[in-house]
């Protein structure tokens, strides 16, 4: 029993809570689908949100809920609504209306992230939550949808629910929802507004805009885009942009339209025309941009449009109103320039530039370089004008100037300026001005006269005048011309008819009068030329012609004439005339013979002879025939026995025209003719013969040719050149030379012989040069031949010489090899002989130390065993050793100075001579010795090897001054100039070193001996040594590039010097 | 005083002219200076005498004398190579080798020191200065310096 029923109160209890659930669950559905009905329904947030607290009471059983819905600051309560019962509510109520929140709905606000519900995160005063008990079934949620917080909802639960997860959810589902829907709604108001706002300023705007399909049709059109292309709404909208886009302007557009839609560009701009309904064109300015969707893809255009119609055309009437301008400028002769004080620049146009002869591509000058032009004498008075008009003390400006032209020449301009624009001080910063060109203008204006000044020119022109006598009443009267031509101020008026004789010459008024009388008297025109004066007393060559003019009654009524001045025509015949008499008489003076011909042509057209037409004195002295008995005649007719080869050389010219000039015996009069032939005038057959008797200086040029054959025999080349280089002649042999050179006869050398030709001309002196052709060489001998200014070469074989020469370079090289190839063999030997030297030195010691060795030891342990000779020689043979060992050490010594490289360095020599010292000191323990050390400079060199020269100097100067009481040894260094011995052939300032001794010094005669190795100026009995510390002396101070000299005389004591770095040392 | 086997021997002298090595043992004798001497006439009598027949570098000595005098011109192997085997011998090291030559060449100057050679002397022909220069030798190497063990 237990068994069964226990259960079944408990599976009661939960099948009754399941139950409970699923009409919760259900009550639930509905809840949110009234919800949502609602919603959908509600268009503005109060009803929305009031719906939603109903069906939380109402539906959903809730004890209460409220929503509040707060402004962006978050605090502000809009709009709120609230269900359930008032003595909860009452109070929060209050607070809403009042657009109060409670303080914790606020921080709940403002904090991100889930709002705490329960218990102590929302309990404040005032607020309901404290009255429902318990607390936990009170839950807040915040409305909101992506970070916009919209407000705060917040509903109790009745207690028989309890603390149930579902409805915590079912709360956040529904809060989503009202949040959404709130959004929903901000959304929609937000559209709303824009799109408001869009349609307005679209439908509204001054400036045409348009919605344009993919395709090019109009979506959406406003009414400013209508106005301007005159279309309704409604007709623009059944047409495409392309259909009232003008014809020149739609490739450019749909250029542009295709780089949008192809996302090269978003946006266009472009100036264009439409074709209005009327069929006028309107230029628009046009701005298109692309509208795509989310994914990029293009929806449409928007246009905007605005029109620019009145612009332009004011743009193209500028533009027209300015090349009228131009027009009329440049026929005015008149050009702008503009002076620009920001940059300080004046431009001109191309007419003003073109007036003063610059280019129109001229850049812009600076003022002060166009004021340079103005011509001396004009720039004070330009200047001034233009100072006075520019600072506001004159009303204008308007000169006359000359400005230069480019070409150097003046132009007369007339200048005006206009202050353009002006900077804030009144200085003007932009200056326009006209240039006008009077030398111009005064042409110009002279075409534009009357007739009468046009025919006035026009005589003057042709050098006319013309006049009119009325018989009857005897009126002369006279063109501008004639006053002109007769030099008579117009304003005197003509002279009666009485006095116009007076105009001639009184020589000729009587063939004038003669003339008239006939011509009043007959009719008959006359044509004569008269001399007349002028008023100046200039003399005229007139032609004077009279016409008369026949009165009704057939009687002359009046004469109407012309003068022309024929002054400069007459005087040109005239001065043909004399030409031909000084032609005449030139040609007769010639010494040349001359002659002109007349082409005979037989029937056939063929050149068979010639006539005389005339001959000079030359020719009839050659010839011995006179011009007057030739002329006319034919040239058979005066030498029957002329050779044909002379009619057919004069025939060639004759009929060819090509002038000849030839040499050629004429049998008639036994002589040698140089002749030269030609034929002066393009179509006419006569020919002139210019010729001399060359009989007499054949003969000396027959002479000169043999001579000249001399060259020519010359087995050597001779040549002749000109300045530039040309070969003028060759000889036979020179040819080689040509041949060689690669020129050609006539050719020009090569480039470095024509150098040496200009050279020898130049300094006009002779010079060789030698060359090589094959085998043989030449020396070439150019000679300036100066006031020819030609150059004669003559070569010279001089191959032997040459071949001597290099046999003697070749010996020389041979030579110079073989002392090389010596040297190498002779260092080799002296460095074995060096090693030699050494190695025998060293050998040498160890017998020596022997024979010293056990020679002491007999002396010291066998003393007592010797006699007192035989001391005497153990004495003689430890001093032999000793003698050897030393010069063994002194020639190795010698030997090492010589085989290593000195080290060069920088250092004290002091140090280095106090060691010496020293050293000196401890060998001569007995000597009494001073030192008298001076300034010793630091040197530059190897100081273990210079050490060893003061060694041996001091030593030397120590031991041959041992004889001295006191040997005084004076070391020191000093400018050559300055030291004990100076060396004339070192540079003054070299430092030297010194010793100086007072010592025995040594005969002079042998001091070329001193330096060398073994070599001893004192027997070893006087002075012990070994000959060999000099030698290392010199040695040590050549390797160092110095040298060392010295000065002794007997019994007088010695000076040794030295320097190193001569080379160094020197400037 | 030579060849005893039985005594340690204290100097060994490397020198091929008898006559040096008469002189320089009398030089020593003169000065008192009674060690013994072990007398070998070229280099490598010089190296089987310190090396036995081993040729390691690292090998111990078979003798290790207190002073080396060492001539360089030596027939068979020279004075040098001897140097350069001694002192870079660990044990041969500690050895203090002075080089008593007829050379005064530079060269065999340097080389020798580089080898760490303890004294470089050259044989003075003088026999007085040969002597005096034996007894500093002396003095000074077997006397005073004091080598460790």
């Amino acid at each position: 029993m237990s068994d069964a029923r226990p259960p079944a109160p408990a599976l009661e209890r939960q099948l009754e809570r399941a139950r409970a659930r699923e009409a919760r669950a259900r009550q639930m559905l509905q809840g949110i689908r009234r919800l949502h009905e609602v919603m959908t329904r509600r268009s503005d947030p109060q009803g929305l949100i009031e719906s939603a607290c109903r069906c939380l009471v109402d539906d959903l059983d809730y004890a209460y809920a409220w929503v509040a819905l707060v402004a962006d600051d978050g605090d502000t309560v809009t709009a709120w609504a609230s269900c359930g019962p008032q003595e909860v509510l009452g109070a929060l109520r209050a607070r809403l209306a009042a657009h109060d929140l409670p303080a914790c709905m606020t921080a709940a606000l403002r904090h991100k992230g889930p709002v705490a519900a329960g218990t102590a995160a929302i309990t404040c005063a005032g607020c309901p939550m404290v009255v429902v008990q318990p607390a936990q079934l009170g839950v807040a949620q915040r409305l909101e949808v992506e970070e916009t917080v919209y407000g705060v909802l917040v509903a109790c639960l009745p207690q028989a629910l309890g603390d149930d997860p579902d409805e915590r959810s079912l709360l956040s589902e529904l809060s989503v929802e009202l949040s959404l829907g709130l959004h929903h709604l901000a959304t929609r108001a937000a559209m709303r507004e824009s799109e408001t706002l869009y349609r307005v300023t679209f439908d509204r705007a001054a400036l045409g805009v348009a919605h344009v399909a993919l395709d090019g049709r109009w979506l959406r059109v406003n009414q400013a885009l209508c106005d301007i292309v005159g279309y309704s709404r409604e007709e623009l909208l059944t047409k495409t942009f392309q259909d009232i886009t003008h014809p020149d302007d739609l490739t450019a557009d749909l250029e542009h339209v295709a780089r949008l839609l192809d996302g090269q560009a978003d946006r266009y701009a472009m100036e264009k025309r439409y074709l209005r309904r009327d069929g006028s064109t309107v230029w628009i300015h046009l701005t298109v941009s692309i509208v795509r969707d989310p994914e990029g893809a293009p929806l449409f255009f928007i246009s905007a449009v605005e029109d620019i119609d009145r612009r332009k055309r004011a743009e193209a009437n500028a533009a027209e109103l300015r090349e009228r301008l131009r027009l009329a400028m440049e026929s005015a002769e008149e050009g702008i320039w503009e002076w620009d004080y920001d940059t300080g620049l004046v431009s001109f146009d191309p007419v003003t530039l073109a007036m003063l002869g610059f280019p129109a591509t001229f850049e812009p000058q600076p003022g002060e370089w166009w004021m340079s032009r103005v011509h001396p004498d004009d720039l004070e008075a330009m200047s001034h004008a233009y100072a006075a008009y520019t600072e506001g003390r004159a009303e204008r400006y308007a000169v006359e100037f000359r400005m230069r032209r480019r070409d150097g020449g003046y132009t007369w301009v007339a200048s005006t300026a206009q202050i353009v624009r002006r900077y804030p001080d009144g200085s003007p910063r932009l200056v326009v001005g006209i240039h006008r060109d009077i030398n111009a203008r005064q042409v110009n204006e002279a075409a534009l006269r009357s007739s009468r000044e046009l025919l006035a020119r026009a005589e003057e022109i042709a050098q006319m005048g013309s006049w009119a006598y009325d018989v009857e009443t005897q009126e002369v009267t006279w063109s501008d011309g004639l006053f002109h031509l007769l030099g008579i101020d117009p304003a005197e008026g003509p002279p009666a008819y009485a006095d116009h004789e007076s105009v001639f010459l009184p020589e000729d008024v009587a063939r004038e009068r003669q003339a008239v009388d006939r011509a009043i008297r007959e009719g008959t025109p006359y044509e004569i030329t008269l001399r007349t004066r002028r008023a100046d007393g200039a003399l005229r060559h007139c032609i004077v012609r009279g016409e008369a003019v026949r009165g009704p009654a057939g009687r002359v009524a009046r004469l109407e004439g012309s003068f022309q001045d024929i002054t400069e025509r007459w005087r040109v015949q005239q001065a043909l005339r004399e030409r031909e008499a000084e032609s005449r008489a030139m040609l007769n003076n010639m010494l040349n013979a001359f002659v002109l011909f007349d082409s005979v042509y037989d029937e056939s057209g063929r050149f068979v002879s010639y006539r005389f037409v005339t001959i000079n004195k030359a020719y009839e002295r050659i010839t011995g025939v006179l011009n007057d008995e030739v002329r006319g005649k034919t040239v058979h007719e005066v030498w029957p026995a002329t050779e044909p080869s002379w009619i057919e050389k004069y025939g060639e010219v004759a009929t060819t025209g090509v002038t000849q000039t030839f040499d050629m015996y004429h049998d008639p009069t036994k002589k040698l003719y140089h002749c030269t032939v030609y034929r002066p005038w393009p179509h006419n057959r006569r020919f002139c013969v210019i010729f001399e008797d060359i009989t007499e200086s054949d003969r000396a040029r027959k002479e000169i040719a043999s001579l000249a054959r001399f060259p020519a025999e010359n087995p050597y080349p001779v040549l002749r050149l000109s300045a530039e280089g040309m070969v003028l002649y060759t000889n036979e042999a020179g040819r080689v030379l040509l041949e060689h050179w690669q020129v050609a006869d006539q050719g020009k050398l090569p480039e470095t012989w024509c150098e040496s030709v200009r050279d020898a001309l130049c300094e006009g002196t002779a010079r060789v040069r030698e060359t090589r052709v094959g085998q043989v060489d030449y020396d070439l001998n150019l000679v300036p031949v100066l006031p020819d200014g030609f150059v004669n070469v003559y070569g010279l074989d001089v191959s032997e010489r040459v071949r001597a020469r290099e046999r003697q370079n070749r010996l020389n090289e041979e030579l110079e090899a073989r002392v090389r190839a010596r040297t190498a063999e002779l260092a080799a030997a002296n460095e074995e002989l060096e090693a030699f030297a050494y190695s025998v030195s060293h050998d040498l010691r160890s017998p020596l130390r022997g024979i010293d060795g056990y020679a002491h030891i007999l002396q010291q342990d066998y003393a007592k065993a010797l006699d007192e000779d035989g001391r005497f020689v153990l004495v003689q043979v430890r001093e032999s050793a000793r003698d050897m060992g030393r010069l063994i050490d002194d020639l190795l010594a010698y030997s090492r100075m010589g085989r290593r490289a000195p080290r060069m360095t920088y250092f004290q020599m002091s140090p280095i001579m106090e060691r010496v010292i020293q050293e000196l000191n401890a060998a001569y323990p007995r000597q009494r010795i001073e030192f008298i050390v001076g300034d010793l400079p630091s040197a530059h060199g190897d100081p273990a090897m210079l050490e060893h020269v003061w060694l041996n100097l001091l030593d030397n100067a120590a031991k041959f001054s041992r004889t001295r009481e006191v040997s005084r040894i004076e070391i020191g260094a000093r400018p050559n100039a300055q030291c004990p011995l100076p060396n004339p052939e070192l540079p003054e300032n070299i430092p030297v070193y010194y010793v100086r001794d007072n010592g025995v010094g040594y005969d002079a005669r042998y001091a070329d001996k001193l330096f060398q190795v073994f070599q001893r100026l004192h027997g070893t009995n006087e002075f012990e040594g070994t000959g060999i510390g000099l030698a290392i002396v010199q040695r040590v101070v050549r390797r160092h590039g110095g040298t060392v000299w010295s000065q002794g005389a007997v019994d007088q004591g010695a000076t040794f010097c030295f320097a190193l770095n001569i080379e160094g040392e020197r400037p | 005083m030579t060849d005893r086997p039985d005594a340690a021997v204290e100097i060994l002298l490397v020198e091929d002219n008898a006559r040096d090595v008469d002189l320089t043992l009398r030089a020593f004798k003169r000065h008192n200076l009674a060690n013994t001497i072990h007398v070998v006439h070229d280099g490598a009598e010089a190296l089987a005498y310190l090396f036995g027949d081993s040729e390691e570098t690292d090998a111990p000595l078979i003798h290790r004398p207190r002073l080396v005098l060492l001539d360089l011109h030596l027939p068979k192997v020279g004075g040098i190579e001897v140097l350069r085997r001694v002192k870079a011998n660990p044990q041969g090291q500690l050895i203090p080798v002075v080089v008593l030559t007829a050379s005064n060449r530079e060269t065999d100057m340097v080389e020798s020191y580089q080898l760490g050679v303890n004294s470089y002397i050259q044989k003075p022909v003088d026999f007085n200065q040969f002597l005096e220069c034996v007894r500093k030798m002396g003095f000074y190497w077997l006397l005073l310096n004091s080598a460790p063990d």
